[in-house]
């Protein structure tokens, strides 16, 4: 069930004098004049004038009272309405909500209470003063369950590789099993050593094993017919480059299992090394820049394009600078049934990139909106950009936001904007195709 | 973690709200739920209307079989406990065959006490459950000629005299001292007798049924002021005691009901109790007394289940509240509505015309109970600041002069700076 819905608000004690509109429009529309389900309040010596009504509480305490059963909290709207056939009129429901929300029309003898008037509230409509209005909830946070992550974990002030893992999380549920392995991961899950840092269940391996680890676990589960989400959550360097062979057999062999590659373009938990997704020309610790080096040498693989080409049902690239986009990624991941899906988020590590601690979810936007990283998915072959740019930023915005690429001369930014373009446009010749690709 | 395996006696508001607080916390546990009745679970609070017609068989039930797939529970229906056996975590069927538990509920709800009637022992029906209720149906038939008396003054007789009423049965109600003497003072309960009367019943109060007779398919009975009276079914109806006997003469402790500590355990642990059944702390005092409401039920069973699933809480107390809506007619009585004490302040209004009253019982500036008829307040919000112990300080006239408006508005003032949304 979602947590937040769209809602009536109103502004707090911003009614004038005396005013009725809200509540006699509510019964004039509704009830036949008989009762409104909008309370106007006005204590004039109080210096009080307010509306009340009810809040479609999260657990509605009138619903779980009511011994007819007639009210009930919908999941899609989360409104609570009364079923007024199966009202009673016996008022217990006045006698449990204790915001004033409950009222009765004495005609029907039965309950009745505000229903948003399904969407289109009547008495926002008829307010003049603009006190009340709808407020609409961004769908993103209906998809968040509780936070998984233990207070006090080791990692990098700003980290956002933990947000993305809390983010997973949240949206996968309490009862998905994580898998993971050294690397920035090691630490939220287990701490320095063998602490818990995760309520949600977690097993680690071997960088070159993890995969294999998931493939028995995920059969052993299906073999005693107990449903199960495994997810794992392992960086670029255990996923691209040393747990490859692995992730790459279950990938041909449509494991059920979800990855998550939280792509921080090095091996930062061991101290900034070069992996196979470090950008050209980025600098780290074994692709320093000084007299002669001049970082990185060679191009970055596209681990996400790998892995499509894999013919994997579902492939992803995500940030979590774009949540409502993530949480749909995710969502579709845990819906593939047939096999594999992979998940490849960005992560701004603000330690290895030389970056202010603060800065990371915007790092991330600029990644984004510079073509950099494109939001894409390829969904059993069709592919498609999630997210498109309204005003796509040079490539010089987001170098000029980090260290990592300070040493860069203007011809080498040229050139990387070069290849940020001709990247992008491969990407982009992926979706014109009308038909799913067969890999 | 091993998976902890909760067996849940009684199937109605208690065992109900616990099964959810358990699941909720504890996803994997096991949880078998076993109830002596033959149906789906129901709330007793509405067989009156099952008899008025405003309810039907159909809309009775609670949850269907679907709830507890998804809830990952095994229902086991027309299964009665006979034992309780505390040392060894087990209980024991009627039908002779036991089953372990690592935690346990006992949410079995009251019975109704039975005041013997000399001459009178198969002819007095009972009306609390769902098979009581179908027995009276059938007794009355289709038509509506059945003279009815019923035995007994509380909230279950007053609204089955009114459905009785409502299908146009003749009702008679004797009661030992006055019509809802618990819930209502004299003023508001002399009003409701006068609205009864005002509908055709006869009210015969501050008396007993000395003795009774079967006269061929008629009853009559003698009250103690010496009046016979002829009715065609006499229904009980004069009081429920906590369904102890399922633990009489074990180490589980007992007064009237099972009693219960601020986690709703008994004194064995992993035993709890919630519900009709259990003697719970009082919300003012802390003593332990039996208020069996249907809020109380719900609110004790969310507690036990917390504390069964691992997750340590505390009951704040049970707040006596019951609503009346006769005829259009509503009384409401909160909290300490009847202090016996002193040291409590009481404001009233009422209105003999309007047949109105309101009554607000403050100690200093805390709302400590409140009663009223027939007028504009929500028994909730009332109920909120009873609870919440808020400070109601230059209000407190104000709040009985416009209760309707104060109420809400009071809660939201104290609920400020947590939510900005109605």
């Amino acid at each position: 069930m979602a947590i937040f819905y769209d809602v009536l608000i109103a502004k707090h004690n911003a009614c004038p004098a005396g005013c009725t509109i809200c509540e006699e429009t509510c019964a004039k529309a509704r009830n036949g004049g008989i009762v409104g389900m909008i309370k106007s309040v006005h204590l004039p010596l109080g210096g009080v004038h307010d509306v009340v009504t009810c809040k479609q509480c999260g657990e509605p305490r009138c619903a779980e009272i009511c011994p007819a059963g007639a009210i009930t909290k919908s999941e899609n709207d989360g409104v609570v309405r009364i079923d007024e056939t199966k009202c009673v009129g016996c008022r217990l429901c006045t006698l449990a909500c204790p915001y004033g929300g409950m009222h009765f029309n004495p005609v029907k003898n039965k309950a009745a209470k505000c229903d948003t008037c399904d969407g289109t509230p009547k008495c926002i409509e008829a307010c003049p003063y603009g006190v009340l209005s709808f407020g609409r909830s961004r769908p993103v946070v209906n998809y968040l369950g509780s936070d998984p992550v233990t207070h006090g974990n080791f990692l990098c002030q700003g980290c956002p590789a933990e947000l993305t893992l809390r983010f997973v999380l949240r949206v996968l549920g309490k009862r998905a099993i994580v898998f993971t392995t050294s690397g920035c991961a090691t630490l939220m899950v287990g701490g320095m050593g063998d602490d818990r840092q995760l309520t949600n269940p977690a097993s680690r391996g071997l960088m070159p094993n993890v995969a294999s680890i998931m493939t028995g676990a995920k059969r052993y589960y299906d073999r005693i017919g107990k449903e199960a989400t495994l997810v794992g959550f392992l960086g670029d360097g255990a996923l691209a480059d040393v747990g490859f062979q692995a992730l790459s057999g279950a990938a041909e062999r449509d494991e059920k299992l979800i990855f998550v590659c939280y792509d921080n373009e090095g091996y930062m938990n061991t101290g900034i090394q070069r992996s196979g997704t470090t950008p050209y020309m980025g600098w780290t610790m074994t692709t320093p820049v000084g007299k002669t080096g001049k970082g990185k040498v060679e191009a970055p693989k596209n681990m996400p394009l790998i892995m499509a080409f894999h013919g994997v049902p579902y492939t992803a690239t995500a940030s979590i600078s774009f949540p409502e986009d993530f949480a749909q990624k995710l969502m579709k991941a845990r819906a593939v049934k047939s096999g594999m899906s992979y998940i490849h988020v960005i992560t701004p590590c603000v330690t290895g990139w030389r970056a202010p601690t603060d800065s990371a979810i915007e790092l991330g936007r600029l990644c984004v909106e510079t073509n950099y990283f494109p939001l894409w998915e390829a969904d059993n072959g069709k592919f498609c950009l999630t997210y498109q740019p309204k005003r796509v930023r040079p490539i010089r915005d987001l170098t000029r936001s980090m260290g990592r690429f300070s040493h860069l001369t203007e011809a080498e930014l040229d050139e990387f904007q070069e290849i940020v373009n001709a990247r992008y446009s491969t990407i982009e010749y992926m979706t014109k195709s009308e038909k799913p690709l067969t890999v | 973690m091993t998976n902890r395996k909760h067996l849940i006696i009684g199937c109605s508001a208690a065992g109900l709200s616990a099964l959810k607080s358990i699941r909720d916390l504890a996803p994997e546990d096991e949880i078998h739920m076993v109830t002596r009745e033959a149906t789906l679970p129901y709330s007793p609070a509405v067989l009156p209307y099952l008899i008025s017609g405003k309810m039907t068989e159909g809309n009775l039930w609670l949850r269907n079989n679907d709830y507890f797939t998804q809830m990952k529970t095994s229902l086991s229906l027309r299964k009665e406990v006979a034992r309780v056996l505390p040392e060894e975590k087990k209980i024991v069927y009627q039908e002779g065959d036991a089953e372990k538990f690592d935690t346990l509920l006992i949410g079995v709800g009251a019975e109704p006490v039975n005041l013997p009637i000399k001459g009178l022992t198969d002819s007095i029906m009972n009306f609390h459950t769902f098979g009581d209720c179908k027995r009276l149906t059938q007794l009355l038939g289709n038509s509506n000629e059945k003279e009815v008396i019923i035995y007994g003054g509380g909230l279950v007789a007053v609204e089955l005299a009114m459905s009785l009423l409502e299908r146009g049965n003749p009702v008679s109600i004797v009661v030992r001292s006055r019509l809802l003497r618990v819930y209502f003072n004299e003023y508001v309960g002399d009003v409701i007798e006068s609205i009864l009367l005002s509908k055709g019943a006869q009210v015969y109060t501050k008396t007993e049924i000395k003795e009774g007779k079967k006269q061929k398919d008629k009853i009559e009975v003698t009250l103690t002021n010496g009046k016979p009276l002829l009715c065609d079914i006499l229904v009980n109806s004069v009081g429920v005691r906590p369904r102890t006997s399922l633990v009489d003469g074990t180490q589980v402790k007992t007064n009237v009901g099972i009693l219960a500590d601020r986690r709703m355990e008994t004194n064995i642990p992993e035993i709890y109790t919630a519900g009709d059944v259990a003697e719970a702390p009082n919300f003012f005092s802390g003593e332990n007394s039996i208020n069996p409401i249907l809020p109380n039920a719900f609110n004790q069973g969310r507690v036990a289940g917390t504390n069964m699933a691992g997750k340590s809480t505390e009951y704040e107390g049970w707040i006596p509240g019951n609503i009346l809506n006769l005829f259009g007619n509503v009384a409401c009585s909160v909290g300490l509505a009847m202090p016996s004490e002193d040291g409590y302040e009481v404001l009233e209004e009422k209105s003999d015309a309007g047949k109105r009253f309101k009554r607000l019982v403050y100690k200093g500036n805390i709302l400590q109970g409140a009663m009223f008829l027939n007028v504009d307040a929500d028994p909730g919000t009332l109920r909120y600041l009873i609870e919440k112990r808020v400070d109601i300080k230059s209000y407190k006239e104000a709040l009985l002069e416009k209760t309707g408006e104060m109420g809400p508005w009071l809660v939201a003032r104290a609920e400020k700076g947590k939510s900005k949304v109605l």
